[in-house]
Parts: C-alpha cells; sequence; structure tokens
C-alpha cells in the first residue's frame, strides 16, 4: 500500500467534498424542478403531471452526473456517447408520440374536431368525449371507446357528423394581466353584435374560461358563421379585432 | 351602509336600521338555510347576490351575505337585460326583442353575461377559500353561473319562474339548453313546468317542488292591530274586504281585478285592498327602472275613470304584522296575474283560512280544485272574475268551507314540506 501524502489526501476529500455538494445541488435542482412543474401543470391529468416531472427530474440528475464525472476527472467521451445513443433511441421510440402531439396543435383548427362531435374515422364512429397530446377518445352510442392517434387524423380522411362542425369557429382571447375579465368579456360579446349579421345569430356568442393562469386568462370564444366559406375570414378579422381590443384594454386606465 | 366592508345585521333595528322587505325566493331560501343549519345539514351558508347599495358583506346568523355591485352603466344594461328576459319568459312580448337569441345579441345581454361572470369568478374564489360542498344557483338571472363556474362541484339550479310551453319555444331550447345542462339538477315549481323543462333541451335531472313558506311566521294579529290597520286604511268594521297581495307589476293583473270590481261594486258594498310595493329592480333604488311607479300611476287613472275611488285602497308596503292583518281582514283574496311563476301569496291566505280567486296562468293554478279551495279564472276573462267575486260575497258559509279546503293544501306548500323535498334533492346531488 502506497501511503498518502497529506496534499494528495486533502486534494481527495476536497473532490468527494464537491462530489457531496454537486450531488446535493443536483438533488435539489431535481426536486424543485419537479415541484415547480408540477404546480405549473396542476389542472394537467395526474398522471401526465408525473410523467413530465418525473422526466424533468430525470434530464437534471444526467446533468448533474455529467458535472459530477467531469469533477472526478473522468473521461466524459464514453458517458456522452451512451447519452446521445439513449436520446436518439428515445427520439425514435418516441417519433410517434411527437408526431401525435403535432397533430393535437391542428385539431380544432385545420382539422374541426371538438369536444361534443360526432365524428366517423375509419370504420369508427362515436362522439369525440376527450382531445388530449396523442390521441383522440371516441365514445360509440354502444358504449365502446375508441383510441384514435392524434396523427391518424392528419393522414385517415375522416367525417365530422355534427351540423354546425363547417361553421364554427374557435378564437382563444389572451386577457391580459391587469384587464378585469368580465369587463374584457362584455366587451368581447358586443365586439360580437357588430358581426352578428355574418354570424348564425340562432347561436349566440359563447366564451368560456380555458386558463387561468397568473400571466393572463385565456378564454375561448365560440361562433358560428352563417356561410361555411366564410369561417376563416371571419375568424380571421375577428380574432385580429380582438386582440386589439385587449391591447387597447390593457393600455387604458382601469376604471 | 354604503362603503362599509362587513355589517352584522343582527345588530341593527329592523324598521329603523333596515327594512326587511323580502321578494318570493328570499322569502323561501332564507328560512330553508336556516332550517338546514338547525338540522346540521349545513354548518354555515354563504349567499351572493346583486346589491348595488350595501355593504361589501353581512352576516346574518349562521349566513354570510357577499354582495356584488356593478357600475351604473353596467347596473343599468344588465337590469334591462333581465327584465327585458323575465318579460319574454314569462310569454310578454311587447317591442324587440322578441326573442331570447335576440335578446343575448345585444350590448345589454353583454352586461348581463358580464355580472354573471362575476359571480362566478366570486364563487370560484370564495370556493378556494371555503371548499364549498353544493352550490345552489337561484333564478333565471343566474342562470349561466352554472356553465360559467366550469367547477365539477355539485350545482343545482332553481328555476323559479314559469317554465310554460306556450312562453318557451323549441328553438330557445339550444340556447337554454347549453346552460341548463351544466347543472347537475334543475328544480321547478310545478309538475307542468317539470315536464316542459325535459321538452326544452334539459337532459338531467328534474324536480318539481313547490314554493314553501314558514307558516310558524304567520301569527295571529291583536285587536288593536287590525283596529290600528283598519283606522290607517280607513275600513270600516262591517266592511266585505277583497285583497291583491302581489308586487306592482302588469303581469299581476291589477287592472283585471279593478275591472271586475266595478261590476261587482254595482250589486254589492265591498273594499279592494291593492296591497304591496315595486319590486327592488322596479324602484329607483334598484336598477333604476320605474316600471312600479308607472304601474301604480296606471293603475289610479284606471280607479278614477272605472269611478271606484271609494272601493280601492293602495296600502303599499306593509310589515309582516299588516300583512297579517290583511287576510286576517280579507273575506277572500284575488290573484289575477298574467303570468306568476307559483304564487306563494295564495299558500299565505290559506293559511289564514280564506279562498282564493287564482288565474289559470299562476304555476300555483296545479293545487287549485276548483270550487273546492279556491276558483281558477282565465287571465283575460273579467267577467268571470267578477262572478266569482260575487259568489263568494253572497255565500259566506261556502268562503269560509273554502277556505278551511285551502288551509289543508297550504301544508304542501310549508317550509316543513319543502324541506323534505330539498334535501332528499340535496343529498341526491351531493351523494
Amino acid at each position: 500500500m502506497i501511503p498518502l501524502e497529506l496534499p494528495e489526501l486533502t486534494a481527495i476529500v476536497t473532490q468527494l467534498a464537491m462530489v457531496a455538494i454537486m450531488l446535493l445541488v443536483t438533488a435539489f435542482a431535481a426536486r424543485l424542478t419537479s415541484s415547480i412543474i408540477r404546480r405549473l401543470l396542476f389542472k394537467a391529468p395526474p398522471l401526465i403531471n408525473e410523467q413530465i416531472s418525473r422526466g424533468a427530474s430525470i434530464f437534471i440528475w444526467l446533468v448533474g452526473l455529467l458535472f459530477i464525472v467531469n469533477q472526478l476527472g473522468l473521461n466524459l467521451d464514453l458517458l456522452l456517447l451512451l447519452m446521445g445513443l439513449a436520446g436518439v433511441a428515445a427520439i425514435i421510440a418516441a417519433r410517434d408520440i411527437l408526431s401525435n402531439i403535432s397533430s393535437r396543435y391542428l385539431i380544432g383548427s385545420f382539422i374541426p374536431f371538438n369536444v361534443g362531435d360526432e365524428v366517423q374515422v375509419s370504420s369508427f364512429r362515436g362522439k369525440v368525449v376527450e382531445i388530449n397530446p396523442v390521441a383522440s377518445l371516441l365514445l360509440s352510442e354502444e358504449g365502446a371507446l375508441t383510441v384514435v392517434p392524434n396523427s391518424v387524423l392528419l393522414k385517415e380522411i375522416s367525417l365530422n357528423l355534427s351540423p354546425y362542425a363547417s361553421r364554427r369557429i374557435t378564437i382563444p382571447v389572451h386577457v391580459p394581466q391587469g384587464v378585469n375579465v368580465p369587463d374584457a368579456e362584455a366587451e368581447v360579446l358586443k365586439l360580437c353584435n357588430k358581426y352578428k349579421n355574418k354570424l348564425d345569430q340562432r347561436f349566440p356568442p359563447l366564451v368560456s374560461v380555458k386558463n387561468s393562469g397568473q400571466a393572463d386568462v385565456v378564454l375561448e370564444l365560440v361562433l358560428l358563421s352563417a356561410q361555411p366559406e366564410k369561417r376563416n375570414e371571419l375568424a380571421a378579422e375577428l380574432g385580429a379585432k380582438i386582440s386589439e381590443l385587449m391591447e387597447k384594454l390593457r393600455t387604458s386606465p382601469r376604471k | 351602509m354604503d362603503g362599509q366592508e362587513i355589517v352584522d345585521v343582527s345588530k341593527l333595528l329592523e324598521g329603523v336600521d333596515f327594512i326587511f322587505s323580502p321578494g318570493g325566493v328570499t322569502r323561501m331560501v332564507y328560512p330553508l338555510i336556516m332550517r338546514l343549519v338547525r338540522d346540521k345539514v349545513l354548518n354555515e351558508g354563504h349567499w351572493l347576490s346583486l346589491n348595488p347599495y350595501g355593504p361589501r358583506q353581512a352576516t346574518l346568523g349562521p349566513v354570510r351575505l357577499y354582495f356584488v355591485k356593478l357600475e351604473a352603466e353596467a347596473l343599468k344594461s344588465y337590469g334591462t337585460a333581465k327584465e327585458e328576459m323575465w318579460k319574454l319568459l314569462h310569454g310578454v312580448h311587447g317591442e324587440q326583442p322578441f326573442s331570447l337569441l335576440e335578446l343575448a345579441w345585444t350590448d345589454e345581454y353583454a352586461y348581463y353575461n358580464q355580472y354573471n361572470r362575476i359571480c362566478s369568478e366570486t364563487a370560484l374564489a370564495l370556493d378556494r377559500e371555503l371548499d364549498f360542498d353544493l352550490f345552489y344557483i337561484h333564478d333565471f338571472q343566474q342562470l349561466p353561473m352554472g356553465e360559467m363556474m366550469g367547477t365539477l362541484k355539485p350545482k343545482l339550479f332553481r328555476w323559479h319562474i314559469p317554465f310554460n310551453e306556450r312562453a318557451i319555444p323549441p328553438e330557445w331550447s339550444g340556447f337554454l339548453g347549453r346552460f341548463l345542462n351544466a347543472y347537475d339538477a334543475v328544480v321547478v315549481s310545478s309538475k307542468s313546468y317539470m315536464e316542459t323543462l325535459l321538452r326544452r333541451g334539459y337532459e338531467g335531472r328534474a324536480f318539481y317542488v313547490y314554493p314553501y313558506i314558514d307558516a310558524s311566521q304567520y301569527g295571529t294579529p291583536t285587536k288593536s292591530d287590525l283596529q290600528q290597520f283598519a283606522d290607517k286604511h280607513g275600513l270600516d268594521k262591517d266592511d266585505r274586504v277583497i285583497s291583491i297581495v302581489a308586487r306592482l307589476d302588469p303581469l299581476k293583473g291589477h287592472d283585471r281585478a279593478l275591472k271586475a270590481l266595478a261590476n261587482v261594486v254595482k250589486t254589492h258594498e265591498v273594499k279592494l285592498l291593492i296591497v304591496g310595493n315595486g319590486s327592488f329592480s322596479s324602484s329607483g333604488r334598484g336598477l333604476g327602472l320605474s316600471k312600479g311607479e308607472a304601474w301604480r300611476n296606471y293603475l289610479q287613472t284606471l280607479v278614477k275613470n272605472l269611478g271606484l275611488e271609494k272601493y280601492v285602497i293602495f296600502t303599499g308596503h306593509v310589515s309582516q304584522k299588516e300583512l297579517e292583518c290583511v287576510y286576517t281582514l280579507s273575506d277572500f283574496t284575488v290573484l289575477p296575474s298574467v303570468a306568476e311563476g307559483f304564487g306563494l301569496v295564495v299558500v299565505e291566505s290559506w293559511l289564514y283560512g280564506k279562498p282564493v280567486i287564482v288565474s289559470k296562468a299562476a304555476g300555483i293554478a296545479e293545487l287549485i280544485i276548483d270550487s273546492v279551495n279556491g276558483y281558477l279564472v282565465e287571465p283575460d276573462d273579467v267577467p268571470s272574475l267578477a262572478d266569482k267575486m260575487k259568489t263568494l260575497l253572497e255565500n259566506p258559509s261556502l268562503t269560509e268551507e273554502m277556505g278551511r279546503n285551502g288551509r289543508e293544501t297550504a301544508k304542501l306548500c310549508t317550509l316543513e314540506k319543502g324541506l323534505e323535498e330539498e334535501k332528499r334533492i340535496i343529498e341526491e346531488v351531493v351523494g
């Protein structure tokens, strides 16, 4: 056994202390990130919330591990290579999931499906009871639940059997921080009244609160266009007018 | 009290610091909460309502009241939309809007919506703090709240006004349905209203509960109270008296009673007491509308034109004690409404053993057995109303018997009966 000199021993102890501190910092950062994500996603389904916060925690631990390996003076290349390969494998594995997630953002705008609509995809028919980031769930009259991956809605020809789907306009309204939501809603409704001749008057505008965050509140305005071919044009014009209105409310002194 | 934060009503003196003048809904809901607390079904009640002039909050025993305020323009527009909606739902069509759908495209409706959003946000904020077990929303002016709150906590809605097939066409089903279906259950005031509700877009659990009153609150006036009331309103000891207890509103049909009275006084000596004022909404202190005052002026002119000055007495608002005197001194009462959600004044009349002549347009018509506990008349049939008045004036023993029968029917509308039904519904909804 080779006896260690005091300076060497000191260096080893210091390094171990550094590693211990880095482990503690990593553990704290992972826990903090996980907790923040849980709070931010409190309205998301618990399972999704749990998975996202766990994923973030694993990521923090991997970064922490890299720093620790570096601190120990070990070769990082092999670890980076392994992590890179794992990342590529994860992306390949998640390709379908990512495709479904990106398709989700087209549903409702370019693919006119909403919760509550009666739709048919391939030979499956039912009422849309949920549109989540990965799939849309159809409930048939017999009570069977069909899970349609969102990407399938892009690839397959689908039918929306709800009578008003072709004329429905859905506009997200971002109410800026500091603007009173009931006041903003009243102004949006008054604005819609100016367009009533272009809208189906049997269906007055419906506003609901979609997200009530700390920065702003997101409302959803649903209208029916009188003519299906004017739907997009009307949505664009109304959307622009509403954005202008919100900006005006944001800058005007509050009563 | 305006501008104060929290007022404890128990420390105030009724008649000095405040006037207790509940409308039909409050007359039902307040005792309901008190009884539910007494029976330990509830720990406490939190009551949210519009009150532009009151303090921010008030406490009334186990009930905490939260007053919602609107700015002047919003208050006026909300009031206009509410009144229009009320007329439309009662089947009264004047000038535009002709339908609820037209009304929903007006700027006034935007403020009706705003008021409901404020109430919804306030209720949700209170829920975050107090963790409610049930939201019990009352009356049509708060209908959108269930949909707006979005919470999955149990939500019960009580529709107090008529839900008549004649007044509510199938075209409104989509509009009403989207709000009604946001509730776990809807309660209406009669079986026929419930049947219409289910035919007009509502798909959930529906119940009917006859409106109810706390009979223990109706005492027997003393001789001196009766003498004082008679002196105040110029009534003689031997006067035969007919009463209409209703707020001053064209829908209450006072004009029909006056026209019928013009016929009756040709052969009978009788006094007609018109008891009540305009509603809060129609008062200058309320939503700034002048419906009550305008209707009073119209009725006073009608009295003059029909030569009924010495037969008709307008009492205005009366206290509870005076109301007891009204029923005690009356031979019978009349409710000639053009449209009427229910008509609890009929139950009050029965409590004093006085029969009633009721318009078929009133919800309580469902409880009238013609010639047994009262008479039913078509709202526009003035000659028939006059005939029934004469019949009751000419047959004191029949009047007495019908009054006795009415007292039995009144048991269907007592707080005890209502409480039993309400508890059953709450248990079913809350689980």
